[in-house]
């Protein structure tokens, strides 16, 4: 038997040395929060506010995950054409965040314009620099008024001919190579957990308010509103089949499959042994409350006598 | 400064909820902690931004109070004024677990670091990742020290009369604040455009009718019971002190009685009297040992009964009504 070793054709296409381009590119929501804020708080008469991007990128270079996003000041003084990020900085917040979670790498850069500018060309270069061998990532976050937000990631490849690394001068800032081609990839905005998705619910609430704030709510208040949630669904479901069976509303097979799946999935048990089993966990969830219970009036108690003995 | 009304909120930024959040989630089950910047203002404390500090090996090492992450903070603090962030210090947060970490001898010290002149009462930011994902709604709880506690420890020594004097038990030695989370305008934008691309609902309300609740009770239990345990002793090692003084007491009153016998024995005799006070240069009374790790015991196992009580509160409908649902 004979084998024949096929190797996968690494992304050598995007020249410049950079294999390895990502197909998708996660964004876990807190780091839209984070660009959000250095949003806020830039410079006074520099809108533009750009950082670095940290996260995980997976073994064969495809998949991306950014999980964490701090800013980076730079120096844009365009009638000279200069443009210089504080490198340094980077490095020593790199090394500061390093500490924290030593698993997140730097993977490139956000900023918060959408169109593609000098500026987007040069720092890329200079994140290029920093992500060798892979492409650095372009996030881009654009929360202007009066437009839709958009978040779109991007990647550069170098193209036709001519220098393939930016040039860097002597002082430090990166002369454009007009040969950069920024290429939107498939960005997907996504909760990490449970935990995120909860946090997400609860500014979600504040976001409804004129406000914009949200007091963070006891256990019981949230339970109610799932079962309003809940209730509301199945409110909505009956709607729609009873207006098909009334013929107003058109039938869908999809949805009829939908349903009847899920109506199975509700499991065909003996009521006598539900109830069994309802009642010993009862049992056992009031029984651990009894506890609780002593053991609070114990304490109280004890702490009382010890007072006043 | 204990003021009069105190703090009546924590206005937090959904930045700064969501740093809390992944730091707390992501480093569990390790108790982790991290600072919080912001401002007073007036009767509230707006968080605007928060950093993680790096974990140790035990929780000493992990919280503010340790000497690397005091380096640590001041590195950061001063690189964070580069991208205009205030570097006020207004606090910190921690991790907790099934309520462990938060009546901790490093938080109140912690307490105590970030206590100054521009941040009289600082905010402690508590995140309990394991009761969120068991709810499905954000755990997050604010407190501050109570004037009573702040008192008592200026006088160094947490003994039963002190304690009495400042009125402090083991009830109030944190008092909760209300947690708002704000958003700002570009958070709105982005939330909103968020919730309307996202194909599943973002209220997470299905996993909160999970009817997984015995894992999160037994924890509950477990922990309640090892921290008996750690009260058990303590009351132990109280009434040991106990014991040692009414038997010293008893001596004294002894050696009095014997004193006043035998100075009625020289007064007929005579003879001047002998002082009746020379007993306390004879006998030493015990110290009274620190009531402080009993209470802090006390207050960790009282947060753990009301937490099985809360969660239950939600369990006990989730099975009545999986019962009308399955009959």
């Amino acid at each position: 038997m004979s084998f024949i070793q096929l190797t996968q054709p690494s992304g050598t296409f995007g020249a410049g040395g950079s294999v390895g381009i990502p197909l998708t590119v996660t964004v876990h929501p807190q780091v839209i929060f984070s660009i959000l804020d250095h949003a806020i708080r830039h410079e006074q008469g520099q809108p533009k506010v750009i950082g670095t991007l940290l996260g995980i990128r997976s073994d064969d270079g495809t998949e991306l995950e950014i999980k964490t996003a701090y800013g980076v000041p730079y120096v844009d003084s365009s009638e000279e054409g200069e443009f210089r990020m504080d490198m340094d900085y980077n490095q020593h917040m790199y090394t500061l965040h390093q500490k924290i979670q030593p698993s997140e790498v730097v993977i490139g850069w956000y900023s918060n314009f959408s169109e593609m500018n000098p500026l987007a060309f040069l720092a890329q270069g200079f994140y290029g620099e920093r992500t060798r061998p892979f492409s650095p990532v372009y996030l881009s976050v654009d929360a202007r008024p009066g437009q839709p937000f958009s978040v779109q990631a991007y990647v550069s490849s170098k193209i036709g001919a001519g220098s393939i690394r930016p040039v860097i001068a002597e002082d430090g800032s990166i002369q454009p190579t007009k040969t950069t081609v920024f290429e939107p990839v498939h960005t997907i905005l996504k909760e990490n957990s449970l935990v995120d998705a909860a946090g997400f619910a609860q500014v979600y609430e504040g976001a409804k308010s004129p406000s914009g704030a949200a007091q963070v709510i006891s256990d019981p208040k949230r339970l109610q509103e799932s079962i309003e949630t809940v209730l509301e669904m199945v409110e909505r479901v009956k709607r729609y089949v009873n207006d098909v069976i009334q013929g107003t509303a058109p039938a869908r097979i999809n949805v009829g499959k939908y349903l009847f799946a899920a109506l199975a999935t509700k499991p065909k048990v003996d009521p006598e042994s539900v109830e069994q089993m309802i009642t010993s966990h009862l049992q056992d969830v009031l029984m651990t409350v009894y506890l609780a219970n002593a053991v609070k009036a114990q304490i109280d108690l004890s702490q009382k006598l010890v007072s006043t003995i | 400064m204990a003021r009069e009304n105190g703090i009546q909120k924590v206005k937090i930024d959904a930045n700064v909820a969501f740093k809390i959040i992944k730091h707390t989630t992501e480093s569990a089950p390790a108790g982790v902690s991290g600072q919080l910047l912001g401002l007073e203002d007036g009767d509230a404390i707006e968080i605007s931004y928060a950093f993680a500090f790096p974990m140790g090996e035990d929780l000493a090492s992990s919280w503010p109070s340790s000497e690397a992450n005091k380096n640590y903070a001041s590195t950061m603090t001063e690189s964070l004024t580069a991208v205009n962030v205030v570097p006020n210090a207004a606090g910190f947060y921690i991790s907790s677990f099934l309520g462990s970490n938060i009546y901790s001898a490093q938080t109140l010290d912690a307490f105590s670091m970030y206590q100054s002149d521009e941040m009289s009462s600082p905010v402690l930011i508590v995140h309990d990742p394991t009761r969120t994902a068991h709810t499905a709604s954000l755990n997050l709880q604010a407190y501050v020290l109570s004037p009573a506690y702040d008192a008592v420890k200026k006088g160094h020594w947490f003994t039963r009369a002190a304690m009495a004097k400042h009125g402090l038990t083991f009830k109030d030695v944190l008092i909760p604040v209300p947690v708002e989370i704000t958003n700002s305008h570009y958070a709105n934008a982005f939330i909103h455009s968020y919730a309307e691309t996202q194909t599943e609902p973002v209220n997470p309300a299905l996993h909160g009718l999970d009817l997984n609740i015995d894992r999160y009770l037994c924890g509950n239990a477990e922990a309640m019971l090892d921290t008996l345990d750690d009260l058990t002793y303590d009351l132990g090692s109280f009434q040991y002190f106990l014991r040692h003084l009414n038997r010293e007491e008893a001596r004294i009153v002894q050696w009095q009685q014997r004193r006043k016998v035998e100075n009625a024995q020289r007064e007929a005799r005579g003879q001047d009297p002998l002082p009746e006070n020379d007993w306390k240069k004879i006998f030493r009374l015990p110290n009274e040992p620190s009531r402080l790790e009993g209470m802090l015991e006390a207050a960790h196992v009282e947060r753990i009964c009301d937490q099985i009580e809360q969660y239950s509160a939600g369990s006990v409908p989730k099975l009545y009504g999986i019962r009308a649902l399955l009959q």
